[in-house]
């Protein structure tokens, strides 16, 4: 059985020697910029370079080890292989962290794209996010904190993800969403560059990164924009939040109030053939800052959540997309009724109601 | 000769669990999606599985032999060649179909024939060890299996969304119906037990119905993780536990596709080597008759490769069908009646 053993990993590990590609005959790519160009796409790749001379126009062209290339081709699948003729290397897109997309592509549909996505070998927990102004640009941005762009920018939006105020966006969740004709609001990073004189670096200091905005995307392309407050109702709503941070009146000044332990439980009815949602929001909050009086904090939290909620309400029966989940509760509860709205989704939609209740304790550690 | 080479009934079980989880490893979901309808066909065809193996199992708890050959005599050589030419199908569909996922997944590195070749070589050599080898073999394997299910269902980097767990409607009832077809008809275990069952020591009722158990737990777990994390997703990636472990990362793993071409290639070897095994029973599994086998199973494989046939082409899920209810059900439910009026006869 020894003999066995052996012949069975000799099998498997060394089928690997035959073609096997060194590290640094490699491109490993860590942020993937796309925008739109006459040929097609122009997509800029991220790259670490180990220092030696790199082919192909680098837009960051300091000594730093992270440098952005760019590759123009019809597809992402040309655009690849543009990048492994200017660099010689083959292209490893496994590392990715962040993928951008420019706002030039907002009205563009997001499947081929996904299509590339989900055929490469890229992680399908990365998230992919839109970005104001070119992708090319977000991407080659210098930020000096010692670490690349990518690692920045991607702390960034998983912040903006953490704190409540955007929507995750894996591409595991924008394909399951388009392929279930559902929407998906998409982050939209912004990188703007305030006036820093005459310097043509740019650095931390002055840009402003941050996630304000979220696209709304649905199976048939980009419906609208939604702002940060729209996007923490939506969260709260879908009951996808465990902790938010609120910043609420207190008196004349605001104080800062941090909610922990958030618990979404949602329930729903048919009442004169229209859903009613219930959704009942409990949690524990603290005063982190401003003001000793909890309870009228407490207060004013709770209100601040019930307007949230009603903001992503408002906003989901205007754009008469699912943002909720709404259509995933009714095939779970009110099978018979989703049944009878498959052909027209967005009726039920439009006219579903919500009654939210919202209750907070005192947070105690 | 190694037929007279006795097994515990939970290395059986071990076995016959290894050949599906092989089968589920190169399943494709498209066409089933995931959820509930899936998961009740599951238990629906699991419960008619336990009835379908009962002629199988009296007849091995009543002290039967090797059923085929009971039943047949002398000429019971031909029966067993039957089963050979069956498992010489499985087999070969079982390697094409891997290949097949080798080359969708690894395109760039994958070389169908030479897979088949190496896979199958080394099917041949271990299926020369003997029934007990690849046992004790099975045993790693399994518990290969569950430590990497466990750590990529651990490490899943999505959450748990209950709301994808849709109930049944009018709608799905079609998809439920064939797939419960299509699980019984891969119900090739039977076959399987009716081979191999002259090899235990005693308790084919523990192996096969511990096999039910224990394959019921799988797959159901395995339905359960990909509908709550993966949903939808899991059509897109096609095969259902690499798709777990596709969602899977961890600081001291980032990407688990290698782990899990390792598990399956050695759980594809040693459920090829059980089958080339079988097929090699009639000529008493000596090398040479090992090495034939595993030519056949090389050829099938690579003409099913060519023909781009699916185990769920309505052709093989005919013969898949046929092959599981003749030779897993009614071989078995004929010996049992003749030993058991031979018994009677005996008795009076």
């Amino acid at each position: 059985m020894k003999r066995l053993f052996i012949l069975i990993a000799a099998l498997i590990f060394l089928t690997g020697c035959s073609t096997v590609t060194q590290v640094q005959r490699r491109v490993v790519v860590h942020a993937i910029g796309i925008d739109p160009h006459e040929k097609g796409f122009e997509v800029s790749y991220q790259i670490f370079s180990g220092g030696e001379a790199s082919s192909g126009g680098p837009v960051d062209a300091s000594e730093s080890t992270v440098v952005t290339l760019l590759a123009q081709g019809r597809n992402l699948y040309e655009t690849e292989e543009s990048l492994r003729l200017q660099t010689g290397k083959e292209v490893f897109l496994g590392d990715t962290e962040l993928i951008v997309i420019s706002e030039e592509l907002f009205d563009e549909p997001l499947e081929p794209l996904l299509d590339y996505f989900r055929r490469s070998d890229i992680y399908l927990g990365v998230n992919v996010v839109y970005c104001r102004g070119s992708a090319q640009e977000t991407i080659g941005a210098k930020l000096n904190q010692n670490s690349a762009t990518a690692i920045l920018l991607r702390g960034v939006i998983e912040s903006a993800i953490e704190a409540g105020r955007a929507c995750s966006s894996r591409i595991i969740e924008i394909s399951n969403a388009v392929r279930g004709k559902q929407a998906l609001p998409i982050p939209i990073l912004s990188l703007e560059r305030e006036d820093s004189g005459d310097s043509k670096e740019t650095s931390l200091t002055d840009l402003t990164v941050g996630v304000f905005n979220s696209l709304v995307v649905s199976h048939s392309g980009s419906i609208g924009e939604i702002g940060e407050n729209c996007a923490m109702g939506i969260r709260l709503l879908r009951g996808d939040v465990s902790e938010m941070s609120l910043t609420v009146p207190a008196g004349e000044r605001y104080s800062a109030v941090q909610l922990e332990e958030l618990g979404v439980s949602r329930s729903v009815s048919i009442k004169d053939g229209a859903p009613v949602i219930r959704v009942s929001i409990t949690g524990q909050c603290s005063l982190r800052y401003g003001g000793d009086n909890f309870s009228e904090a407490k207060a004013a939290a709770e209100k601040q959540i019930l307007s949230l909620c009603g903001e992503a309400f408002e906003k989901q029966r205007d754009l008469g997309e699912d943002l909720t989940g709404v259509l995933k509760l009714l095939r779970r509860y009110e099978s018979g009724y989703a049944e009878s709205i498959e052909n027209d989704p967005e009726r039920a939609v439009k006219e579903a109601v919500f009654e939210i209740s919202c209750d907070l304790g005192k947070y105690s550690p | 000769m190694t037929s007279e080479k006795k097994i515990s009934p939970a290395q059986l079980m071990i076995l016959l669990v290894l050949a599906r989880v092989m089968h589920t490893m190169i399943f494709r979901s498209e066409r089933f999606g995931t959820g509930v309808p899936m998961m009740l066909g599951l238990l629906l065809s699991t419960a008619i599985e336990a009835v379908l193996a009962l002629p199988a199992v009296i007849y091995f708890t009543c002290g039967g032999s090797d059923p085929a050959e009971y039943l047949a005599g002398r000429f019971g050589v031909w029966l067993r060649v039957l089963y050979s030419g069956y498992f010489a199908v499985i087999g070969g569909a079982t390697a094409a179909l891997f290949t097949g996922f080798l080359e969708s997944e690894f395109a760039d590195i994958t070389r169908p024939l030479i897979a088949m070749a190496l896979l199958t070589a080394a099917a041949a050599y271990c299926s020369c060890g003997g029934i007990e080898g690849l046992a004790r073999a099975g045993a790693v394997v399994f518990w290969l299996f569950a430590v990497l299910f466990a750590v990529m269902a651990a490490v899943n980097e999505g959450g748990f969304d209950m709301l994808n767990f849709s109930p049944m409607t009018s709608s799905d009832m079609p998809v439920f119906w064939r797939y419960v077809f299509e699980n019984l008809s891969s119900a090739w275990w039977l076959p399987m037990l009716c081979a191999l069952g002259v090899h235990l020591k005693k308790g084919a009722a523990a192996a096969s119905f511990g096999y039910l158990g224990l394959k019921l737990i799988i797959t159901e777990a395995l339905l359960f993780l990909i509908t709550a994390v993966l949903a939808g997703y899991v059509d897109v990636l096609g095969y259902p536990i690499f798709a777990l472990g596709a969602y899977a990362k961890s600081d001291f793993i980032q990407r688990f596709d290698a782990i899990n071409m390792l598990v399956w290639a050695i759980n594809c070897v040693t459920v090829t080597a059980v089958y080339i095994y079988i097929i090699s029973k009639p000529a008493g599994s000596a090398p040479p008759a090992c090495a034939v086998s595993a030519l056949a199973v090389l050829l099938i494989a690579a003409a099913v490769y060519r023909s781009g046939l699916k185990f769920d082409d309505p052709a093989f899920l005919i013969f898949k069908a046929a092959g599981v209810v003749i030779l897993g059900v009614l071989v078995p439910f004929a010996a049992g009646i003749k030993l058991i009026c031979k018994k009677r006869r005996n008795g009076a």
